[in-house]
């Protein structure tokens, strides 16, 4: 079933906590609402729940209306057939594991259907052997699956999460994302995912909506996203990099970003496509474009070792540039030092965020 | 969500209407009858007749009764309070309940079983002929600060080890680290946070105190030091009867206990006065080894003083057979019991049970409906309720009762109540709300909203909703409050003594008569069947407690 916004808001006081917004989640779709703490995120997924009031825009849930100010329709969120899953698990603390996967069906009256339903919601999170037991007597991760259950119990088309593993450790997380992935596609629900977390939003998703300050900044797949973000906001949310301010001194013949008079990155000209002489940019610098060479080289950008992470696989170096007030980041697999002089050669891929303002070098420094 | 319906608003109203009767209006014609005590509008020249000399001294004496009440349990309590939050005593949890008993007592009934030990010819002589010269000095000014300050120590002594043990660990670590000596530390960490804390539990037992109506009218009338509840007591009930003037000093109490209620949100409310801690917050402490025993030695005095005299005068005074042979085992008897429950002391005490059970019952739903509107939301008139919910318990319960008066005795209220048992059952009703909505409030307050979104979502109606989660959740609450509202209203005495029914005795003014005509002991029977009765009951409550918290985590 699919889910379309148009022309959706809403307001907490003189504070707009959504900008109108229109989109369609497609039937079978996993999208992820990601952004930074009171950008509207959570607040959006609440009024697809029914649990707060839109100002204006109507709702609608497979073509019709759940949501409509101008015809007065508003469902309760008892009547819009959704599943959903709270960041807190919202278990029932006075019943046991069956009786809270059970609730919505005997809420809504199908009481002959209950233990079939409830056994294959247990099963498909490996909870059946628990049923009998209360919530606190169960794990984190356990308590979560629960809640999964739950939602899925009662074959809601649509699925709506509220950073549901944020209350989990790192390791259980993984584990439970990979459960949620495998059984949203499984059951072919429609999903809505709420989330800080971008790399989780990336992973699990086939469209992220990047949202800040009540505002969509952009929407695409993860891919989309993190390759070719829309503006500095979006770059500096999704991904590691570094935004580097610059002047694309020429975009034809042998386009280049000029940082500062000793640090220039030479461009691939399909990048400077739109692009005047003299246009500021920013650029965003992912750690994986970046090659560092621990022999300096006439070729590179020179610089020095501030930090060595080890990420297990391969290290993370944080470089500082000589030459300009800017560090960036890399993946080796060979040790340096930090302290260590070395050479950085950047991509001529990296992607160029064009200058609105029209600011001169000298105001964004 | 924001969608109200039409229900739900006629509920609203219909909550705030029965509160408005129940509570604002008895408040509000106290006030009103105080600008006008002869029926005329006088405004604040009524309060000129607290300027003529006898009500100055009443004044005086309530205000010295406070002051003398506060240094007193504020110096009973310091010690237990560091023992219990800085030394080995600390470990044993048991002593906190056992210093809860003084408060849970029944004051008048402490007060009864004091003058019984210090009277002449009394316990305290008897066992301690010395002590002679001593006990005379028991009936003045002295006597009423040390029974009130036994009765309301404990108060003041919860407050004082919770701040010591907030204080503690690593607050004053964080000091020590930082460089801070000892008397540094104790400067500027340990005396600004204390000092809050404890001005504020100071100023709720200096309220308590003035509001208090069980020792002023059984001790202070017996050595003629009368403070504002007993006078207001005395124009409220016996000739000649003068509801101007009792009006008049209900709202000088009134105004001073809503002035610290208002000041205590005021500082509730502010930040910096609450402790920031995570968990594992260690306790600061300080081994007393064998100087233990000094401690352990001032806890005997102080139990003995607090519960160990009055009951045993109780005690002693309820079996004896013939009260002027004194202490001695032959004169040992049950016939006082026996006399109890076949006289008219049972009827008394029947009496006690099903008003009790009535009152309870009623403000244990009052409560629940009062308290899920008010959790709901939180708009104006939710505000209200709950202001009007908890007042009661913030305002001294003869200042209420007087108010009970005007409103149902007034010529223009139809209801057939005044003068009939209902009088009671709303009595109780009224003064006891506060402790269900309270009781209701805290488990509410537990619970995330998530579990009644979950629940919506889940395709649960608002009725459903109800009734699957919100009310088994909270019917811890509600018990805990229909028994705490039940074991306070079978011993309440201000409301029963003024507003009882003709030829209609409870168990409180069943032992206030008895004592004041003499024949002490079918009273101290009573007296002891009561606390047993609702102590027995409390612990009830206590172990039900445990067993619903079994599915909490």
């Amino acid at each position: 079933m699919d889910i379309q916004f148009r022309q959706l808001e809403k307001w907490f006081g003189t504070l707009q906590a959504l900008k109108p917004l229109s989109m369609t989640i497609q039937s079978g779709e996993f999208v992820s609402l990601v952004g930074p703490s009171g950008c509207g995120k959570t607040t959006l997924l609440r009024m697809i729940a029914g649990l707060e009031d839109p100002a204006a825009g109507p709702i609608l849930f497979g073509g019709t209306p759940v949501f409509d100010s101008e015809n007065h329709i508003n469902k309760p969120p008892q009547k819009r057939k959704i599943g959903m899953v709270f960041q807190d698990f919202a278990l029932w603390p006075h019943m046991t594991v069956f009786e809270n996967v059970a609730y919505g069906l005997k809420a809504t009256g199908r009481k002959r259907e209950v233990k079939e339903k409830v056994t294959d919601a247990l099963k498909s999170v490996q909870l059946d052997a628990h049923h009998e037991r209360y919530p606190h007597q169960l794990s984190g991760g356990q308590q979560q699956r629960v809640a999964i259950a739950r939602a899925i119990a009662t074959d809601p088309e649509i699925i709506l999460m509220d950073e549901p593993l944020s209350a989990l450790d790192a390791s259980l997380r993984d584990e439970m994302r990979i459960l949620l992935q495998s059984l949203v596609k499984k059951l072919n629900m429609t999903a809505v995912y709420v989330t800080h977390d971008q790399s989780e939003a990336m992973a699990m998703s086939d469209r992220v909506v990047v949202m800040n300050a009540g505002e969509v900044q952009q929407t695409g797949t993860p891919e989309e996203i993190y390759q070719r973000p829309v503006n500095d906001t979006v770059a500096s949310f999704i991904g590691k990099g570094t935004l580097l301010d610059g002047l694309v001194t020429e975009v034809e013949e042998v386009p280049m970003l000029k940082v500062s008079t000793e640090v220039q990155i030479p461009l691939s000209s399909k990048k400077t496509k739109g692009l005047k002489p003299h246009d500021w940019v920013h650029a965003i610098i992912r750690p994986e474009q970046v090659k560092l060479d621990t022999k300096p080289s006439e070729a590179g950008l020179a610089g020095v070792v501030e930090t060595v992470s080890f990420l297990g696989e391969r290290y993370e170096v944080s470089v500082k540039l000589h030459g300009c007030n800017e560090r960036l980041f890399a993946y080796t697999h060979e040790k340096t030092a930090p302290g260590q002089e070395i050479s950085l050669t950047v991509r001529n891929t990296i992607h160029l965020i064009q200058h609105k303002g029209g600011l001169t070098h000298e105001e964004t420094a | 969500m924001a969608h109200v319906s039409w229900t739900q608003r006629v509920n609203k109203y219909l909550a705030l209407t029965v509160l408005t009767l129940l509570v604002l209006m008895p408040l509000a014609l106290v006030i009103m009858r105080a600008v006008t005590p002869e029926g005329t509008f006088e405004g604040f020249g009524a309060f000129s007749i607290l300027g003529e000399g006898m009500y100055q001294e009443i004044l005086l004496n309530s205000l010295l009764l406070g002051f003398g009440v506060v240094i007193l349990s504020s110096f009973i309590a310091a010690p237990l309070a560091f023992f219990m939050a800085r030394t080995e005593l600390g470990r044993h949890r048991w002593i906190d309940i056992v210093l809860i008993i003084p408060f849970m007592t029944p004051p008048y009934i402490g007060a009864m079983g004091w003058i019984l030990s210090m009277q002449s010819n009394g316990y305290a002589e008897q066992l301690f002929p010395f002590l002679a010269p001593v006990t005379p000095l028991f009936f003045t000014y002295f006597g009423m600060v040390l029974v009130m300050s036994l009765h309301l120590f404990p108060f003041i002594y919860l407050i004082m080890r919770n701040n010591l043990e907030n204080i503690g660990g690593r607050l004053e670590e964080a000091g020590l680290i930082h460089g801070g000596s000892f008397g540094y530390r104790l400067r500027r960490i340990v005396l600004p946070l204390f000092v809050s804390g404890y001005s504020m539990g100071a100023l709720l037992v200096f309220v308590k105190t003035i509001g208090e109506f069980g020792t002023p009218v059984t001790l202070g009338n017996r050595i003629g030091f009368y403070v504002l509840t007993s006078e207001i007591h005395r124009h409220a009930s016996v000739w000649p009867i003068d509801f101007g003037t009792a009006a008049i000093l209900s709202t000088m109490l009134l105004s001073v206990s809503m002035a610290v209620w208002y000041f205590q949100q005021w500082f509730a409310a502010r930040t910096h006065g609450k402790v920031v801690s995570g968990k594992g917050q260690t306790k600061a402490y300080t081994p007393l080894g064998k100087k233990q025993i000094f401690a352990w030695l001032y806890l005997a005095g102080v139990l003995g003083l607090a519960i160990g005299v009055p009951y045993f005068s109780v005690a002693s005074t309820a079996f004896m057979d013939v009260q002027g042979r004194g202490l001695a085992f032959d004169n040992l008897t049950l016939r006082h019991m026996q006399d109890l429950f076949t006289g008219s002391g049972l009827e008394a005490l029947w009496n006690s049970v099903w008003l009790a059970g009535i009152a309870a019952t009623i403000s244990a739903a009052i409560g629940l409906w009062v308290t899920i509107i008010i959790m709901k939301k939180r708009g104006t008139v939710e505000k209200g309720m709950d202001f009007l919910s908890i007042a009661p318990n913030t305002v001294p319960g003869i200042v209420v009762v007087v108010g009970l008066i005007l409103f149902w005795n007034a010529y223009w209220n139809p209801a057939p109540v005044y003068n009939t048992w209902m009088m009671l059952v709303t009595t109780y009703v009224v003064l006891y709300i506060p402790f269900t909505v309270q009781n209701i409030k805290a488990i509410y307050g537990q619970l995330g909203d998530s579990l009644f979104q979950a629940a919506r979502t889940s395709g649960a109606s608002p009725w459903y909703v109800l009734r699957t989660v919100l009310l088994p959740l909270i019917l811890p609450g509600v018990l805990a409050g229909w028994i705490m509202s039940f074991t306070i209203s079978m011993r309440e005495l201000v409301g029963s003594l003024i507003l009882r029914p003709p030829n209609m005795h409870t168990s409180a003014t069943f032992i206030y008569s008895q004592f004041e005509q003499g024949t002490v002991a079918q009273g101290m029977a009573m007296a002891l069947v009561t606390v047993g009765l609702t102590t027995v009951v409390l612990i009830g409550v206590e172990k039900m407690k445990e067993r619903s918290q079994r599915y909490r985590t």
